[in-house]
């Protein structure tokens, strides 16, 4: 790719042409105090536009700094024609890549940018892959999608604080659910699956209830939960999960509470330990008993010999349903 | 002379496996449709036209491949291991369906989903020979894969299979369908050793649910006119659905079915909550955006399906199952798919007391079809 050196005045330059830009980071503060120290040592690379001013292909933040700084004219290497604007781009990403890796958002912008050159995603992955960005087409597919959603949304998970997966889960909901999602996430600190757990609950919460999903977190979680001075982060976590999981599975969650108000009835003993089947689908109870010497042996089984006759008992085997 | 219904079954693709390109029965499907077809010789390129689809179930329920069936005919009902099996048979005549229910199966079972209709009819024939041969009491039914009678449209399958096990004493055939393409079977000379059945459900899961189907009424219409015809029945309510308001709306099909249906003419009722594998949850998302029944009370089963969670479908099976004993006390009710708890809750017995379920259907069978 031939390029010369060459001074150019500031003023020519479009920075609102981002047709090349890879980076998120929008802020050139780190830049600054190098340049003033030790001046421009990578000059950024410039395209020439038809109306005699530059496209930036490398070096937004560069500019920028050189701009804050009050500098009137920078070196910049200037591309010559005729190079096509797919190798700009390659230069772009290259020149991005080799310096650090990328974060989502980036990938996304840099594959829906070479998207527009590539029908087919593998060629898409090899071209991708000789710029340095290593994307397979299953990637490619979710970075396509993650490029679409809101500024607010890209910004999160630039910043990490959503992830890919969530982002692509959000990526479909409108965006006052999407932000009502990103809050709680980023206030609780959710793990993955509790926010997966979650956005899937509310989702459907939704559609059982046919309400907006900002308006189930904002009235049912949100407003009684997260705003709680009373409640640690923790207990808010486990509140938020129990009124969720209330509104989704309001009968499962009515029989558990019977069960554990029976269990409660039962006055077991720490030693012993009654397990249900697994959500109660199988039909194998099983009993733990800890003890150490015949006494304690022989007090358990007491207390089980109590447990044949007593009603509660009979209806936690019978999985009944009735209100306790 | 061959008859044929009304058409749901609507074709825009037709491709025919070369190697069954002069068979009868293809001769025969090729004169009715009268539309131009493909003759193939391996079926990559159907694949990739219905794969490559914006969606590849509506594109299957349009693409019809004539072709031979290559495997067994004859095949053992796939149940598993946990939940009772009533160790059914199924003549394998097709596969997939040109009605449209949210919660079937088919969708996400066969990869790509494609109407395929076997018309290798003489290896179907021999199949059947050697099961009838074998002098086993057999109940075997063309509904799995499919629907039973949606293919009478095209080729009147139906009518043949009848008279085949007219001549016979130890295999029943079932006949399953949701639709009311009974016109060529009216006539056919069953000696009883074929059931027709019906899937019923509640009028709103119908109306909200099963696309293209037959409305129950016009269901219940049609089993009158089989039952008129001297032929055994049996209903299959399956799968139920839950929600508000859902007992009273299943009571009130209950009644119905038997306003039209003498109960001694049912030779089994069977009942099945609605149970899914959790990759057609996304589909049902997709394909009907309407849809509710996804979001139940669900938890994983001891298969790996969703399921009702268990006090809830014991509770419904409960009320369902006193409805229909008032009407029919004495029918043969069984649930598919359910273990001996769920069966002594709501059934007030489990199936090792009557020799066990396939004995207990066995049994009904021989009383209502005569055979041994
Ligand atoms: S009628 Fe049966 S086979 Fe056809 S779509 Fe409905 S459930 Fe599936």
């Amino acid at each position: 790719m031939k390029t010369v050196f060459d001074s150019v005045d500031l003023r020519y330059i479009d920075l609102s042409d981002t047709t090349f830009k890879i980076t998120t980071d929008v802020s050139a503060d780190n830049l600054i105090d190098s340049i003033r120290n030790v001046g421009l040592i990578s000059p950024p690379t410039l395209a020439r536009k038809s109306d005699g001013g530059y496209t930036v292909v490398c070096g937004f933040r560069r500019i920028a700094a050189c701009e804050f700084l009050g500098w009137r004219q920078i070196d910049a290497r200037i591309l010559q024609a005729p190079e096509n604007e797919i190798n700009r781009l390659l230069l772009a990403i290259a020149d991005n890549t080799h310096t650090r890796p990328l974060n989502v958002i980036e990938q996304a912008a840099a594959v829906s940018k070479l998207a527009a050159y590539f029908a087919d995603d593998i060629a898409l992955s090899r071209e991708a892959g000789k710029a340095g960005l290593s994307v397979n087409p299953g990637l490619i597919r979710k970075l396509k999608k993650i490029d679409t959603v809101p500024a607010a949304l890209k910004e999160k998970i630039a910043a990490d604080i959503i992830s890919l997966t969530i982002g692509l889960e959000l990526s479909r909901l409108e965006s006052a659910a999407v932000m009502a999602f990103v809050q709680i996430i980023e206030e609780l600190k959710l793990t993955l699956s509790h926010q997966k757990e979650m956005i899937q609950r509310v989702k459907e919460i939704s559609r059982i209830k046919e309400m907006p999903i900002a308006g189930i977190i904002d009235e049912v979680v949100a407003g009684k939960i997260i705003n709680d001075p009373e409640l640690d982060r923790n207990q808010k976590i486990k509140k938020m999960r129990q009124v969720i999981k209330q509104m989704r599975y309001p009968e499962i969650v009515r029989f558990e509470k019977n069960y554990s108000d029976r269990l409660q009835h039962l006055q077991l003993p720490e030693s012993v330990h009654l397990v249900p089947p697994a959500d109660f689908e199988g039909n194998k109870y099983s009993m733990q008993l800890n003890f150490q010497d015949l006494a304690q042996f022989k007090t358990i089984v007491k207390t089980l010999d109590l447990l044949q006759d007593h009603p509660d008992f009979a209806k936690i085997l019978d999985k009944n349903f009735e209100d306790s | 002379m061959q008859k044929f219904l009304i058409k749901i079954l609507k074709i825009a693709d037709l491709y025919i496996d070369r190697d069954v390109a002069d068979f009868p029965a293809t001769r025969v499907i090729c004169d009715h449709l009268d539309i131009p077809y493909h003759i193939i010789d391996s079926p990559d390129e159907m694949y990739r036209s219905v794969t490559t689809a914006v969606s590849a179930v509506d594109q299957g329920k349009k693409t019809l491949f004539l072709t031979r069936n290559r495997g067994k005919f004859i095949r053992q009902c796939p149940g598993t291991e946990y939940y009772t099996c009533c160790n059914y048979m199924i003549l394998h005549v097709g596969t997939f369906c040109t009605m449209d229910c949210s919660y079937c199966i088919l969708q996400s079972y066969f990869h790509p989903p494609v109407l395929q209709f076997f018309v290798n009819h003489d290896d179907m024939e021999d199949a059947l020979d050697h099961l009838f041969s074998q002098k086993k009491l057999t109940r075997i039914g063309t509904g799995e894969y499919t629907d039973s009678l949606i293919w009478e449209e095209i080729y009147p399958l139906a009518p043949q299979l009848i008279d085949k096990f007219s001549h016979q004493s130890h295999a029943v055939l079932e006949l399953k369908t949701k639709t009311v393409n009974i016109e060529n079977i009216l006539s056919a000379r069953h000696n009883q050793k074929t059931i027709v059945s019906w899937s019923l459900n509640a009028e709103a899961v119908v109306k909200s649910e099963e696309r293209k189907t037959a409305g129950i009424r016009a269901r219940l219409a049609a089993a009158a006119k089989c039952q008129a015809e001297g032929y055994p029945l049996a209903f299959h309510f399956d799968p139920l659905i839950f929600y508000p308001g859902c007992e009273e709306a299943y009571k009130n099909i209950i009644e119905l079915l038997f306003s039209y249906i003498a109960a001694e003419n049912i030779v089994w009722i069977s009942l099945g909550s609605f149970r899914f594998m959790p990759d057609l949850k996304s589909i049902v998302e997709e394909r009907f955006r309407q849809s509710r029944i996804v979001y139940g009370e669900f938890v994983k089963g001891m298969d790996g399906k969703m399921r009702y969670f268990k006090p809830l479908r014991i509770r419904f099976y409960q009320t369902i199952i006193a409805a229909i004993r008032q009407f029919a006390p004495d029918v043969t009710l069984y649930f598919c798919m359910e273990d001996d708890e769920v069966w002594t809750k709501s059934m007030g017995f489990k199936p090792a007391d009557y020799g066990g379920l396939p004995q207990m259907l066995d049994d009904s069978a021989s009383r209502h079809c005569h055979i041994f």
